[in-house]
Order: structure tokens, then C-alpha cells, then sequence
């Protein structure tokens, strides 16, 4: 919480953060499975309006600047909560933008919702023309999908794709590969929410990178051996002072993308993009020292630091990883 | 965009004044010929009403936002202007510091000259014994009646050949513990007894210096704030170093990079007709931009909140350390796109392998980025240290 206390002190960031703590604590990761229940999760969310955040208030919503959505974003990742409230909250989003209100008020309630979008090696062609290929998350039982892309976006009840399903690294969310087969005639084409949701993400990956900083740094102060708590030492507190570093970094740039989207929206997509790989390489590196912190105890599948790992892995999959979005910074 | 109408109109008229007084002439790499160049076009940045951006208006400044300041900046690398040069310490750190802990008549006597572009200042901290291990300075101040007679010996002190003036950290007490004990003065480098030896840096300038002090006389008047002061005073004038001082640098990287980009589009590589061709060339630059857009926005959240007067904290150590990784690489990338051709290189060779040589200082002026995340790890982590450290 050293580095992004601002973003959980805004109203809504604080009212993010404690309620998902609440009703998504991490320690459901190891429950029996039906032990939690995300129905009554999301319908605690929804009550609070969190899926209609970006809705405009004529359509029902709150009407948020993204700088509001960003700190839900941010508290989701902290508490490695599912990443897929997000597909809920830009589809209910998307539809109102649509015309489609009363879609965009079911999806409000907080209707489970995976994404489609294209994959690193579909960069550059238009995203859901026939043949391109495609990568899906979902959470179990899905009631519609949002296809994402940089320049199209759909809200739609099936994927018209045979996506073969498989479990995540994440417990909650599975992931399929596949190839659009025909066209699909009814996408939207602006593309405006791709770029929302990769900064969205980015937020989820600072928030996933300071959990395990936090974690690291509260386990180096009471690990005792040689006589001293580990975190005494420079070979441990160099690479935390390293990793809190990229973590303000990425955060201030996520900050900074979010006021450019909401004032001019010029240069979003590359705002958008640096503050994934900034978020992403911050990410991955805290969650690796945090199980390196954390010597053979981070190693076990009893404590959670390998959670963050496989949690930021899986988050850093959506709307691109790092390939795709350094490819997409263009340099000509 | 997140600025005001009033802040667009600021850069928009720097931008204009810029583009028509930025000296044409190539800045001379060192001594007096660099010193004349550097003091002359911040006497004309006085002269044109842009100096002192959020220095008070009493010693000269315009008190206005330290955002005007990065937009000023931001402004002077967009057409290229030189850098601060010679006039780096008594602008950065040296006047912020008597700003904040000089005298009124200290703050009269020194501010507005530096502005002015009259006076260059330099900066006597460390020493041979005491480098990182800042506090065990032994350069000794006695304190007679008249004065304080200073002896010993200063390393490391940049543009001390060309300086008139010194902020100087002098041991005063050698009786009390390590860090009570010290005074800041502020030394006339022209005073009878300071000896100048250049030091030449790999780079190949001899803009580096150490400093010899025999019984050099310092009049009481030019103690900055009390004596046995020194050491909270020097930890701030290193908060300004490390908060404040490098942002005109920083916001010119980006500038920077646009060049490492012509140079990857004309450089040859192997299996490619230009190096910008090749899938991780491309890659790295693109990691650059990224980072690079990051730095600027945490200066950018930074200058938001931070206090004007009040030194930086720790988010300047981590922004140093951010930013000398950063330019490490990008110099590093150069190096290897110029190929063959930077072997040829000689002192007094200007361009990408002179500054890869110097780039090396970013991780060690101002404190070693080990330094920095000492500092990170107790004051932004607090994590626990060793007994006795």
C-alpha cells in the first residue's frame, strides 16, 4: 500500500477496496470449492453500482471519469479479485453507448461476462475478420461475451467462435484460443473501449504488484535468521527498493494516461499500451521476488504468493501482453 | 489535456521566445569559453523574463507553480536548448537551499546574481574518506573569533575550476557525533588558501574537480543557518539533487530518444537494412519509450502535490534511480547501433560516445542508485536495518 495509497483514498477507491476485501478475500483461493460465492459477490458490487460506473447518468449510471474506474480496477488487482468484474463493467458500458439500455442495465446487475479480443499474433490485421485468431477468458457459465479489439467491439450473448475451454492458472476463469470463423457483421467499429480496458488492466497489475510487494516486505521484517530479519539485509531491500520504484513508475503512468483519455483522448491507445508494459514488468517482477522473498515457503502451494504469481500472469494475458504492446508502440 | 488554458498560453509564449533566442552558436565542452556560453544564456533567459520560474519574487523569481517550471523545460528541449551547464548547482540545489535555510541577507546578497546568470556555484560534500558515508566528513572548521579557519579536502566537486562560490560542509565539532557537528558555509573560491586541481573523466573533460582548503578564512556571515546545522541542511540540498535538479534532464531524454531513433533507422545490422528493422532492436526502443513516458509522468504527479519550498522526499530517490537505469540503457543501445565507429573515439569528440561514457554518472553523482535504495527501503518501505548501520 506504499506506493498507490492515493488511489485507494479517493472515495470510491476506499469503497473499492474494502469491499472487495470483503467479499473477495484472498483466502478463497484455498477454500473448498462452492465455499464462496461470487453470485453474492457481484450482487454486493452491483448494489453499489460498480458495473454501471462508466455508464452515462441518462442511461442509468453513474457517469465515473475513468480515474474512478481506474482505482476499481487497481483494488481488484490488489486483492487478486476476478478479473472479469471488468469485462461486466466496459460491456454494460458499451451496450449503453449502443443505444442498448436495457442489456446495459442487466449487465449491470453484474451478469458474468468473458472477453474475446485478438491475440499477439493477430496485431495489424482487423481483429475479427474471418481467420484471425482470438483469445477468450471467461468466467464459469458465462451469460455473454465483449469482444475487444483496437478498432471494433461487440457486446453479444454467444462468441460465434468454437473456443475449446480450459482452466486458467486462476481458479474461476478459463481461457480458449481460437479463430473467428465469419464475419461478424454486427461489431461496433470505434475500438474506443480496447484502449480503456488495456489501461484497466495495467491498473489491475499495479495493484497485483503492490500486494506482493507488501507481501514481501511484511515477511522480510519478521523472517528471522543469522540473528536479524532477512529484510536487514541490502541483498533483500535493493530489489524490493527497485520493484517499489517500477510500481510508482507504472502507476504514475497509468494516472497520467487516465486524465489524457479524459480530457483530449489524443494518443490513447499508446498511453494505454505504455502503461501495460510499464504495469506488467513491474508486476512480474514483484510477484518473482516475492516467492524469492519468501524462500521455500513461497514455494508451497499452502501460501499464496503463488496465487499473485499465476493471477498476474493471467492478468497480464489480457488485451495483450507485453510482445503485443511493444509492438504496437510504434517507432518509425 | 490536463492543463490550464493560462498554463497552454505560458508554454505556447516560451516556445515562441525560445525559437527565436536560443543561441545558434555550438556550446564550447569546457573551461572558460563554457562558463562564458553558459552564464550568457541564462543572462539572457533573465533578460527575457523566464528565469526563477518558482523562485520568489522577492530575490528575483516569478513565484509561479513548479509545473510552469517543467513546462519550461519541457519547452527548451523541444527546440533544443542548451543545458543549465555551469549554472546547474547555484539554480538547482544550491539556491533552493539558501532559499530555504539562508539569512535575509544571504538570500539578497546570492539569489538574484545566480539568476542573473553572474555567479557559478559549486558544491563541496564529498572527500576522499567519505563518499556514500556522507557524514564522515573530515574537513575541519575551527571557529575563531573572526571567523572559521576551514583545512582538509573536497573530491568530486563538478565545475569547482570555473565556481566562484562553494556550498561547503565543514566539520565544526569533532567532539559530537557523527552527524551533529557539521555547518554548511557558503567559500569564495577565490579565497586565499583554495587550491584546484581538474580531474579528466573518461568522458574526457576536466570539469571535475578536487579541492584543497588550507586554513581558508570564512567570515561567520556566511553560515548557512547554525552552525552544527550542516548535516539537515545537506540532506536537503541532496533531496533538491536528487528531486529537482535532474527533471531538465529527464524531460530531455524524451528528446533524446528521437535521435536514437534516426540513428536505429540509419545504422546497418546484420540481416536487416536498418537496425529500427530488427525485431528487438524495435522492441528495446519501444521499452524505452515506455519508461521514458512513465518518468515524465511521475514528474508529472509529483510536481502536483509537492510543497514549493519544501525539499523533496524519497520519491526523488526513486526517481533517480528510475531515471540513471533509464538512460544507462538508452546510451548503452547507441553505443551498440554506432557499431564498429565507436572504437574512433578521442577527448574532446562530442556526441552518442562521449555522452555513453558520462552516462555512467547517473548511478553515482548525487548519491549511488545504492544509495537511493538505501533510502527507499527505510523511508518508503521501512524495512529494518542491521544494528549499527
Amino acid at each position: 500500500m506504499y506506493v498507490n495509497d492515493d488511489l485507494i483514498q479517493t472515495e470510491i477507491g476506499s469503497l473499492a477496496y474494502r469491499v472487495l476485501g470483503e467479499v473477495y478475500p484472498l483466502s478463497r483461493y484455498r477454500e473448498q470449492r462452492g465455499t464462496h460465492s461470487d453470485s453474492l459477490a457481484r450482487a454486493r458490487l452491483a448494489e453499489l453500482g460498480f458495473f454501471q460506473m462508466g455508464v452515462a447518468e441518462d442511461h442509468g449510471g453513474a457517469g465515473q471519469a475513468i480515474g474512478d474506474q481506474v482505482s476499481f480496477a487497481y483494488a481488484i488487482g490488489k486483492h487478486c479479485a476476478p478479473i472479469d468484474l471488468l469485462a461486466t463493467m466496459l460491456a454494460s458500458e458499451i451496450a449503453a453507448t449502443k443505444g442498448d439500455v436495457r442489456l446495459s442495465q442487466t449487465l449491470g446487475k453484474g451478469s458474468r461476462v468473458g472477453v474475446v479480443f485478438p491475440s499477439a499474433n493477430a496485431l495489424g490485421i482487423c481483429p475479427f475478420e474471418p481467420g484471425s485468431e482470438v483469445l477468450a477468458f471467461a468466467p464459469a457459465d458465462p451469460t455473454g461475451f465483449v469482444f475487444l479489439g483496437p478498432t471494433e467491439e461487440l457486446v453479444t450473448a454467444h462468441p460465434g467462435i468454437a473456443l475449446e475451454w480450459q482452466q486458467s492458472l486462476i481458479s474461476g476463469i478459463q481461457v480458449a484460443v481460437g479463430r473467428v470463423e465469419n464475419s461478424r457483421a454486427a461489431a461496433y467499429s470505434s475500438g474506443q473501449a480496447f484502449d480503456r480496458g488495456v489501461l484497466l488492466l495495467a491498473a489491475v497489475l499495479t495493484g497485483v504488484a503492490d500486494a506482493a510487494l507488501e507481501m514481501a516486505v511484511s515477511h522480510a521484517g519478521r523472517r528471522i535468521q543469522f540473528g536479524a530479519p532477512i529484510g536487514a539485509n541490502q541483498a533483500i531491500r535493493h530489489p524490493c527498493a527497485d520493484i517499489a520504484t517500477q510500481i510508482a513508475v507504472a502507476r504514475a503512468q497509468v494516472q497520467y494516461a487516465a486524465l489524457m483519455m479524459e480530457s483530449d483522448g489524443l494518443q490513447s491507445s499508446r498511453l494505454a499500451s505504455f502503461s501495460k508494459v510499464l504495469a506488467g514488468n513491474a508486476a512480474k517482477a514483484s510477484c518473482r521476488n516475492n516467492i524469492q522473498v519468501h524462500g521455500g515457503i513461497g514455494m508451497t502451494d499452502e501460501f499464496s504468493a503463488h496465487v499473485l504469481l499465476k493471477y498476474m500472469h493471467v492478468a497480464e494475458r489480457w488485451f495483450g501482453a507485453e510482445t503485443f504492446h511493444l509492438a504496437r508502440i510504434e517507432n518509425c | 489535456m490536463f492543463l490550464s488554458p493560462e498554463d497552454i498560453e505560458f508554454k505556447r509564449r516560451a516556445s515562441e521566445w525560445l525559437s527565436s533566442n536560443i543561441p545558434v552558436e555550438p556550446r564550447p565542452s569546457e573551461g572558460r569559453a563554457m562558463r562564458e556560453y553558459d552564464l550568457a544564456w541564462i543572462k539572457r533567459q533573465w533578460e527575457g523574463g523566464w528565469s526563477g520560474i518558482a523562485w520568489p519574487k522577492d530575490v528575483g523569481g516569478q513565484d509561479a507553480s513548479p509545473l510552469r517550471q517543467i513546462l519550461w523545460y519541457e519547452a527548451c528541449a523541444e527546440v533544443g536548448a542548451p543545458p543549465v551547464g555551469v549554472g546547474m548547482v547555484g539554480l538547482n540545489f544550491g539556491g533552493p537551499v539558501i532559499q530555504a535555510f539562508g539569512s535575509q541577507q544571504q538570500r539578497k546578497s546570492y539569489l538574484p546574481s545566480i539568476l542573473r546568470g553572474e555567479k557559478v556555484w559549486c558544491q563541496g560534500f564529498s572527500e576522499p574518506g567519505a563518499g556514500s558515508d556522507l557524514a564522515s566528513i573530515a574537513t575541519k572548521g575551527v571557529l575563531c573569533d573572526d571567523c572559521i579557519e576551514v583545512t582538509g579536502q573536497k573530491i568530486w566537486t563538478s565545475y569547482a575550476n570555473l565556481a566562484d562560490l562553494q556550498l561547503l560542509l565543514i566539520r565544526t565539532d569533532r567532539e559530537a557525533r557523527k552527524h551533529s557537528g557539521l555547518t554548511m558555509v557558503i567559500c569564495e573560491m577565490g579565497a586565499k588558501g583554495v587550491d584546484i586541481r581538474p580531474i579528466r573523466l573518461m568522458s574526457g573533460e576536466t570539469n571535475f574537480c578536487e579541492v584543497f582548503y588550507d586554513r581558508v578564512k570564512i567570515p561567520y556571515e556566511n553560515v548557512i543557518g547554525e552552525v552544527g546545522q550542516g548535516w539537515s541542511i545537506a540532506i536537503s540540498t541532496l533531496g533538491f539533487e536528487r528531486g529537482a535538479a535532474f527533471i531538465a534532464d529527464q524531460i530531455a531524454l524524451e528528446r533524446k530518444l528521437e535521435t536514437l531513433v534516426c540513428l536505429a533507422k540509419q545504422s546497418a545490422w546484420p540481416s536487416a537494412d536498418a537496425a529500427i528493422k530488427d525485431g528487438e532492436i524495435n522492441r528495446q526502443l519501444s521499452r524505452l519509450r515506455a519508461r521514458i513516458s512513465g518518468m515524465k509522468a511521475f514528474i508529472y504527479m509529483q510536481i502536483g502535490r509537492r510543497d514549493h519550498e519544501a525539499p523533496p522526499g524519497p520519491e526523488g530517490s526513486m526517481m533517480k534511480l528510475y531515471y540513471s537505469t533509464v538512460t544507462q540503457a538508452l546510451h548503452r543501445l547507441a553505443f551498440e547501433l554506432i557499431g564498429d565507429k565507436a572504437i574512433a573515439f578521442e577527448y574532446g569528440d562530442t556526441g552518442w560516445v562521449r555522452d555513453y561514457f558520462y552516462s555512467f554518472a547517473a548511478s553515482i553523482g548525487g548519491g549511488t542508485s545504492e544509495i537511493q535504495r538505501e533510502i527507499i527501503a527505510d523511508r518508503v518501505l521501512r524495512l529494518p536495518r542491521l544494528r549499527g548501520a
